[in-house]
């Protein structure tokens, strides 16, 4: 696994792969924007004052927008890159947490906790939605491979009928508890409530992003089949449960702290694959910066269409995603690489 | 429409025969409800769906599925026979809800007809999160009288006017049209006092709603405008939100921006019953303790039941009039 680019999927890609101007492009518009993006807020603080700030704005940027930019920075890349992974894993770009119960399970889990801790802190509420969102993503793996046709479109549509369900049972049981209301708030993700002191578990996601690095090229080995990477001297089912750990820690982590963001797994990295190519060592820096882009965008637009009021992330994400994603299923349809 | 709404009640008057006339052995039974039945002596009511009603005088079994209605109700002495589930932490006054004596009837946005329909009864009151043609059409297969006792507003000014015309509506069914008209003259002038006291402060006012970590505010447009059109409190200068019913989601840079004088905070988690972080608890933070209100202490949690589950009672009113003065 030293040459991470013999690991080639067998798929055909219309890029010349990933080159560093890419990284580095990449990087500096993130960087870019994520400085225009601190000049935007509620308060008066604009970007003018950013180079020169009076103690107010000082007070304001450091509780609230530099904080703020970090928990998108950290969500946005962690979410693309666990559904980079999730693709590599199944061998199937439609597959992504949200499209594969990873989520849901997760919310189910903050419902169980709520339920049975209520009030608890933060980090016990993680616990249970990463446990959930492990036995969740675990039970779909295992319905992947009874599934005969294992190719695009109807491996997404298992995936989302089985969150279907996984949604049905956490809204019967939130009815039954009266909670129906949160169940809005912990599936529309939202950076609004994020203050220094209230994102920090977000972190975890840069920890286990790290592991995710380190075991990319063997996610896609094991991808390709149980006897292809046993062959190649992988154990297939610890490499299985590490990524399996790698993205649900990730997608619970964020779905607590902020909410789900619909579509975003999904959607960022395959565009970058599209364009970039295959290789997911490679590919996976790019994901992150450009899922944490994307997910910077939506919540500026969020903060600018009804300033100062606020839209949660998730309401543009959504928008954005699902025609993205609509795209993704029409140009598969065609006949295009899958 | 008005055609349409003919054809239902008359389809309910039918109905409501063949009940009656099936009926009736039973209600002969019980003795004393045979003048509902009989309808020796009604009273016209126009209800919020615009539909005139004739209601029997003080009715035998009275079904109700909304806490403004229960709770207007019980400040004229009147108990129900059926309430909807108090999943909710109820105030004093209705502690004789809370044991599971009275009959439940499902949610409150959900009635369980079924049960209600088992209870036959004489009187049926839906209102605020029941009070829909949907759920009026479903009530007049089960019971001859049928009211919807919503208090609807356009602005709100409204919110006074419409609650006292149900609160003496409600008074008048059960003959204590008198009671009712003295406690609402007494709430009005109230209001009006603390109103000028508030307003003789000049400060600012925002009022909103924490759940779940998210702040919402509410502007003097929305179902929270009572602050400022009745109470008295300028409000902050932010931009109007035309979303009137559930607030817009706020960071809490603005409450730097905006700095209210005065913070009142509708705890929606302690409102609905749930165990979430307490909104005090969310709003404990270095931007909101830099508005002039947290320096002057004057951030103020409401009583959630009185402002957000049942808004237009006698004893809602008089809990929200406390709220207020608290906060002057």
């Amino acid at each position: 696994m030293t040459a991470p680019t013999t690991t080639h999927p067998a798929r055909t890609t219309r890029s010349g792969g990933v080159r560093p101007v890419h990284l580095w492009l990449g990087a500096g518009v993130l960087a870019v924007g994520s400085y225009l993006s601190l000049g935007v807020g509620a308060s008066s603080v604009g970007v003018v004052d950013l180079l020169n700030p009076s103690p107010e704005a000082w007070h304001i940027l450091t509780t609230s927008r530099i904080p703020r930019l970090i928990a998108i920075l950290l969500a946005g890349a962690s979410l693309s890159v666990a559904g980079l992974i999730m693709q590599r894993i199944t061998a199937n770009r439609f597959v992504s947490p949200s499209t594969s119960g990873t989520v849901e399970a997760a919310v189910l889990g903050i419902l169980i906790a709520t339920m049975f801790f209520g009030g608890t802190s933060l980090i016990v509420k993680m616990g249970i939605a990463i446990v959930t969102a492990i036995a969740g993503t675990l039970i779909f793996l295992q319905m992947l491979q009874r599934i005969q046709h294992r190719e695009g479109i109807v491996v997404a549509l298992v995936g989302l009928m089985y969150g279907g369900v996984l949604a049905a049972i956490t809204t019967f049981v939130a009815y039954q508890r009266d909670l129906i209301q949160y169940l809005d708030i912990w599936t529309t993700g939202s950076f609004s409530s994020v203050l220094e002191g209230r994102y920090e578990p977000l972190y975890i996601v840069l920890v286990v992003g790290i592991i995710g690095y380190v075991f990319a090229d063997k996610f896609t080995v094991i991808g390709m089949g149980e006897s292809f990477a046993t062959n190649l001297g992988l154990n297939y089912q610890r490499i299985l449960y590490i990524g399996l750990i790698v993205v649900s820690v990730m997608a619970a982590v964020v779905v607590v702290v902020v909410g789900a963001i619909p579509f975003l797994g999904l959607i960022v990295p395959n565009v970058v694959t599209l364009l970039l190519g295959d290789n997911i060592k490679k590919v996976l820096p790019l994901t992150a910066l450009a899922g944490a882009g994307f997910v910077l965008a939506c919540d500026v637009a969020g903060r600018v269409i009804i300033h100062p009021y606020e839209l949660p992330v998730a309401t543009i994400a959504g928008a954005i995603g699902g025609v993205v994603f609509i795209w993704l299923i029409l140009r598969s349809a065609k006949g295009a690489s899958v | 429409m008005n055609l349409r709404h003919h054809a239902v009640a008359a389809t309910a008057l039918t109905a409501a025969l063949t009940l009656s006339a099936c009926g009736g052995g039973s209600s002969a039974d019980d003795g004393g409800g045979d003048a509902a039945a009989a309808g020796a002596e009604t009273i016209s009511i126009t209800d919020a769906q615009g539909r005139s009603v004739d209601v029997p005088v003080d009715p035998e079994t009275v079904v109700v599925t909304d806490w403004s209605v229960i709770r207007t109700l019980g400040d004229l002495g009147i108990e129900v026979d059926a309430a909807p589930t108090a999943n909710i932490d109820l105030p004093d006054d209705l502690a004789a809800y809370v044991d599971g004596d009275i009959p439940t009837v499902g949610t409150l946005q959900e009635p369980d007809y079924e049960a209600i329909n088992e209870l036959e009864p004489d009187l049926i009151i839906i209102a605020g999160r029941s009070g829909n043609p949907e759920i009026l059409a479903e009530m007049e297969k089960i019971s001859p009288v049928v009211l919807d006792m919503s208090v609807r507003y356009e602005e709100p000014s409204g919110q006074l006017t419409v609650t006292e015309e149900r609160v003496v509506q409600l008074g008048s069914i059960f003959a204590k049209e008198t009671e009712a008209q003295e406690q609402m003259d007494e709430i009005m002038a109230q209001v009006e006092e603390v109103g000028t006291a508030a307003a003789e402060t000049g400060d600012t006012a925002l009022f909103v709603q924490v759940s779940g970590g998210t702040a919402s505010a509410y502007g003097p447009g929305s179902r929270f405008g009572i602050v400022y059109d009745a109470f008295g409190y300028a409000d902050t200068g932010a931009p109007v939100d035309e979303e009137g019913s559930h607030g817009q989601e706020i960071s809490q840079e603005f409450f730097t921006e905006f700095n209210p004088d005065v913070l009142l905070v509708l705890d929606r988690a302690a409102a609905i019953g749930a165990d979430e972080a307490p909104a005090l608890e969310v709003l404990n933070n270095d931007l909101v303790n830099t508005t002039s209100a947290a320096t002057n202490d004057k951030i103020h949690v409401v009583d959630g039941f009185s402002w957000y589950i049942a808004n237009a009672s006698p004893s809602s009113l008089r809990q929200m009039i406390a709220d207020i003065e608290a906060t002057l």
